[in-house]
Formats: structure tokens, sequence, C-alpha cells
């Protein structure tokens, strides 16, 4: 039997939310439930995560039996990849390269369209993005992060 | 205290030099904000919350709430000029403003005067709401945070299910970190970086800032239509006729809807323009620039702008993501936001509400006679901003707790943001549920150890029902609609509420 996926985003929507359900419930093992007159530290969890699978269920559901046109449409794989790895090297570098070279990390790795383009402009932006930090952040709320 | 005494004592608060001054970098930030397409006021109060730290609780208070104020009230400028709303709430004013620039001199006035009233509703119905809360117990705080939630879910344009469930999601998100009632660890699996939970800082910056910047970025930069005449900005006597009724109805609307979590100010904008138009005795007028299709939207979209501050301030309920950052700011400031705040802190409480009508003040001027600055700023190519919002997002998740774990979770969160953001579910609801988590189970757990494990005293308690049929009445009249096209717009041109 074929399904057909009526409604794109609420279908993958529900199943997205069931999987985040069913994995807060396979930890609630862990933890203790007690009884509702002595709630362990599961109970709750457990009780929303049971929640979420039903409402994931639901939305599944709709995404089978509601119309909707709009697809999905394409990721944006490149800058997701990008922007992400940029703000992973920030973390990276912040502490133990400094500002500077956390603030560049990112830029370039934003603004990877337009390096060879444009290198002036990135440039600029670095630059004036570098001077901005420094005042507001170290200067301005004497954040302990050194810029070099 | 009365009402005169305790204005007084807001003012005195409230015009002290530096609040003056947060006030107005409020307002003005907001203005920013709210006219620069990408950026909303939750990325901005989100990337902006470090620097309140170092400052005091009222004037972080301040600012804050005038970034709020402050974008909902300028996105109209642009729709206006460029027929590109800056806000989604303003999405309505471009379907009738932009034909005439004087359209501007009106939306200013009729923002002004809802928004005076939005403070005077603030400040009379604040005291009697914050004393009705201290006869809730923990059964009725349960119903009413789950009414909150349903509400926030249901007055909003995506699914309901699926703005329900993202809530559900941020309960979970708030699970995460060190049970304050056993000091077990939850789903923190080893990392130290969550044994205080999640920081909702990064969660706001990944959700909104990052995953709205990569899925700009996956489109090719729009050109802005420029064609602004800024004269004949004088209103003509027949303008002020036709806008002094819609603009009191719309302050009505604006108001009602406001008080309620959700979309408050979007909604009473969409309503205010169907109820304008229903009204009118030529309907065809509309869409071509009727004044009262922006007259009653603005003003109702200030108000509701302003009632909106109403739940947070009373009752400590966030009615938005914006409000759930504010909420959290004051917890680190060692503020507990609820009914106590009216009567323990009435400083900090008087004081925002003074502020709030010297703010409205601020974008009267801010809006009209700058109006051509504003306009360059809308300009500025969006490849050069989105560089410099990433960096102060990142340093500034850092700044929240000197970790750079966070900036990683914000990493992370960016991208479940961008999957969030294809499958149309609305990040709001999610930080919502994150920062209302620990009042939340607190509340529930409290509730069923006092009535020896009956689940049914929800519904026995009279006022704990009464929350719970409100939501299920909401989620009855608001569900069936079939969200309307221009907030298809809406959800093109901003992101965050």
């Amino acid at each position: 039997m074929r399904l057909k996926v009526s409604n794109e985003k609420e279908f993958w929507a529900g199943l997205v939310f069931m999987l985040i359900g069913g994995a807060a419930l396979s930890q609630i093992p862990d933890y203790k439930i007690g009884r509702p007159t002595n709630m362990g530290p599961g109970y709750f969890p457990m009780l929303i995560a049971i929640v979420l699978v039903l409402l994931g269920a639901v939305a599944a559901i709709r995404g089978l039996t509601t119309e909707r046109a709009e697809r999905i449409g394409r990721w944006p794989i490149a800058p997701l990849v990008f922007v992400t790895l940029g703000a992973l090297a920030f973390a990276f570098l912040l502490e133990r390269a400094g500002l500077a070279l956390a603030v560049l990390a990112l830029i370039t790795s934003s603004c990877y369209g337009r390096l060879w383009r444009k290198p002036i402009e990135v440039a600029l932006i670095f630059v004036v993005m570098l001077i901005l930090t420094i005042g507001i952040f170290i200067y301005g709320i004497k954040l302990p992060v050194s810029i070099l | 205290m009365t009402l005169l005494g305790n204005l007084e004592l807001g003012f005195h608060v409230a015009l002290s030099l530096k609040n003056v001054l947060y006030c107005f970098a409020g307002a003005a930030i907001g203005t920013m904000v709210g006219i620069l397409p990408g950026i909303g006021p939750v990325t901005t109060i989100a990337m902006l919350l470090p620097l309140t730290f170092k400052m005091s609780p009222i004037g972080s208070l301040i600012m804050l709430s005038g970034i709020f104020y402050g974008s909902h009230h300028a996105g109209s400028t642009t729709a206006i000029m460029l027929n590109m709303p800056g806000e989604p709430s303003s999405v309505v004013i471009c379907l009738d403003g932009h034909p005439m620039a004087h359209a501007l001199f009106i939306a200013a006035f009729a923002s002004f005067f809802a928004g005076c009233v939005g403070v005077i509703i603030i400040a009379g119905l604040s005291p009697l709401l914050a004393q009705a809360a201290f006869l809730f117990g923990p059964a009725e705080y349960t119903s009413m945070i789950v009414m909150a939630l349903v509400t926030a879910s249901v007055l909003s344009s995506n699914a309901l299910i699926t703005n329900m469930a993202m809530s559900v999601v941020g309960l979970l998100l708030g699970v995460v970190g060190t049970d304050l009632n056993t000091g077990v660890l939850r789903y923190t699996f080893g990392f130290p970086g969550l044994d205080e939970g999640v920081n909702f800082v990064a969660v706001a910056v990944g959700l909104f800032a990052i995953a709205e910047i990569v899925t700009e970025m996956g489109q090719s930069e729009r050109r802005r239509p420029l064609d602004t005449k800024l004269r004949g900005l004088l209103p003509t006597k027949a303008d002020l006729q036709a806008s002094w009724k819609p603009v009191l109805r719309g302050t009505v609307l604006g108001s009602l809807f406001g008080i309620m979590p959700g979309t408050g100010p979007l909604l009473s904008s969409f309503a205010a323009y169907a109820m304008e138009r229903r009204l009118a005795k030529d309907p065809s007028r509309f869409g071509k620039g009727a004044i009262e299709g922006v007259a009653g939207p603005e003003a109702a979209n200030n108000a509701a702008a302003l009632t909106h501050f109403i739940p947070m301030l009373t009752l400590g309920i966030p009615a938005g993501a914006s409000f759930a950052l504010m909420l959290g700011a004051l917890q680190i400031q060692g503020i507990t936001p609820g009914p106590e705040v009216v009567t323990n802190h009435p400083d900090l409480f008087w004081g925002v509400v003074a502020s709030m009508w010297i703010g409205n003040l601020m974008l009267l001027v801010l809006n009209l006679p700058m109006v051509g600055l504003w306009i360059r700023l809308l300009m500025v190519p969006y490849r050069l901003l989105y560089p410099a919002i990433l960096v102060f997002c990142c340093i500034g998740v850092y700044a929240v707790s000197n970790s750079v774990f966070d900036v990683v979770l914000a990493a992370i969160f960016g991208l479940v943001g961008v999957v969030f953001k294809k499958l149309d579910c609305s990040p709001a609801p999610l930080i919502l549920g994150l920062v209302l988590e620990p009042i939340l189970e607190e509340h529930f757990r409290r509730t069923i150890l006092l009535s020896r494990g009956d689940f049914t005293v929800f519904f026995t308690q009279p006022i704990s029902l009464g929350f719970l049929v409100m939501t299920i009445v909401l989620v009855f009249l608001f569900a069936r609609r079939r969200a309307p096209q221009p907030q298809d717009i809406a959800q093109d041109a901003h992101a965050a509420p």
C-alpha cells in the first residue's frame, strides 16, 4: 500500500516529534519514576515525552490526510555547513587562540561565497566587527577573553 | 499606594538620566531592528542579553522592552514607505499604506494614542491581576501555564498541533539539567555544560538568528525598490475624520488580543484590518489606500505590543519568545517575575511602566522626523549585515556564562532550527516551553503532592477549571481558521515574533 504524503511538512514534523519523544522515553528507565505523591526525576519527563509522541503521531496522520500545496523544497546545505563550521570554529578558537582569530574564522567561514570575489569587503567586515566586539565586549562588559 | 502615587514613583525612576538613555537606546535599536528585514526583536534581545547583566534590572528591562515595542512600532514605517513589511504585524499596513506616504503621520499618531491607552491599561489592570494571583495555588498555576502554552500555539499562524508539539519539545529541553527536587542529573549525558540546564540564550540564538541567517543565505538577494516621496506627509482633514474611529476600535481590539500569550500584535493587526473592512461603507477601497486600513491595524498592533507585557509583569508568564528571554534575564539578575514583583519591586514595575510611555513618546519622534534616516538604513545589503549578526550572536552567547560549550549548543540549535524552519515548526513555543518548564514541573509536582495523588484536582478547583475551560474554548475558536493568505507573506517577510 503506497501512502500519499499530501502534507509533507506536517508529516515529517510529526515523525521528528515522535523521534524526539521516543528518544526521551528511552532514557527514562535510568531515572526513578516514583509515585504521584512522591515523583521521581523521571515522572514529569515521562509524561511530557508521551504527550510529545502522541502529538507527533497526530501530526504525522494529518500529514497523510490533509492537503497542503507547499513542498519542503531545497535545503540550504552549503550555508548550513559553512555557518555551523564557522560557529564551531569560533567556539574552538575563542579561549585557545583569542578573540581576533575566532572572529576571523567565523567571518571567513560565513562569507565563504565572496572570499575570492570580494576579499576587500570581507576584510573590512572583519576589521569593523573586531573593533566593535573589542569595544563592546572587552572594554564594555570586561569579558575575560584575550584578543590574540 | 494609590495609582497616582505609584505613577509618580514610576516616573521618578524612569526619568533618571541613565534610564532615559536606556529607554532611548531600546526604542532606537528596536526601531532599527523593526525596519531591517532578517533580524527581529528576539534575536536582538538574545544578542544584547549579556550586556544587560552589567546593568541594573530596571535598566535592563527598560531597554529590552523598548526594543520589543519599538520594533513592532517601526515595522509599519517600512511597510508604508517601501511596500515591504519590516515586522510581520506590519504586513497589514503594507496592503493599504503604500500608495500614501502621509499615512505615516496617521500611523505614528495612531500608534502613540494606542500606546498611551496600553500603558494606562497596564497601570490599571496589573495590580488587580497581581492581587488576584495571590489566590492562586499550585493547581491554578499549573493550569495557567498550560493555558499559556496552548494559547501561544493557538494564536499563531502555523498548525496548532505542530506548535503544541514544539512547546512540549521546549518542556523536554527544560528538563535537561539538575532536577531541583531530587538533585539528579537528567539528560546531561556526561556534559558538564548541561548541568545547569540548556542555556536559553544559546537556544534562542540558534533557533532564531542562526537558522534565519542560514535560510536567508540560501536565497538570492532581493533588490529593494525605493520610491519615496516624502512630500505630502501631512494628513488631510478627511484623513483625520476617517481615522479616529478605526484608531479607537483598533486600540480596544489590540489591547484585548495582546493580553493573551501568542502572537498578539500580528493577529490583532489582521483582526483590526478585517474588522475595518467589514465595517466600511465602501470596502473596495481597501488594498488601494484606505486610511482606515492603516489607522486601525496600526493602533491595534501597538496596543497589543504593550498589553503583551502584562502576563510577564504580573504573573511571570512570558507571552512570547521575547518575553521568555526578558524573564530569563530577570531571573539571572535575581528577580523572579511573578505577582510579587508589583508589590516587592514597585520601583522596577512602575519604573518600567512609566518608561513605556516615555518610550512611546520617543518613538513618535523616531518614526516621524527621522524617517529619512531609517529608510537609508534599509539600503544596507543583507550580505553586510548577517556576518555582523553572527559575530554578535556567538560572542553574546559566550558572554552569558563564559562558556564555549554554549556556543557549540547555539550552533547545534542553528542546525535544528533550520530543520524546524523547513518543516514550518515555529520556534517561539519551544522557547516558551524551555523557560516555563521549571515552574510548571514544580507546581505540577506540588499540586499532586498536596492532593495526595488525586489528578482530578485540576478540574475540581474552580479557578484551575476556569483556565482549562478557557483553553479548550480558545482552541475551538481559533483552530478552525484557515490561515489567510497575507500571513503567508508574513512568513516570508520575517521570522521572529
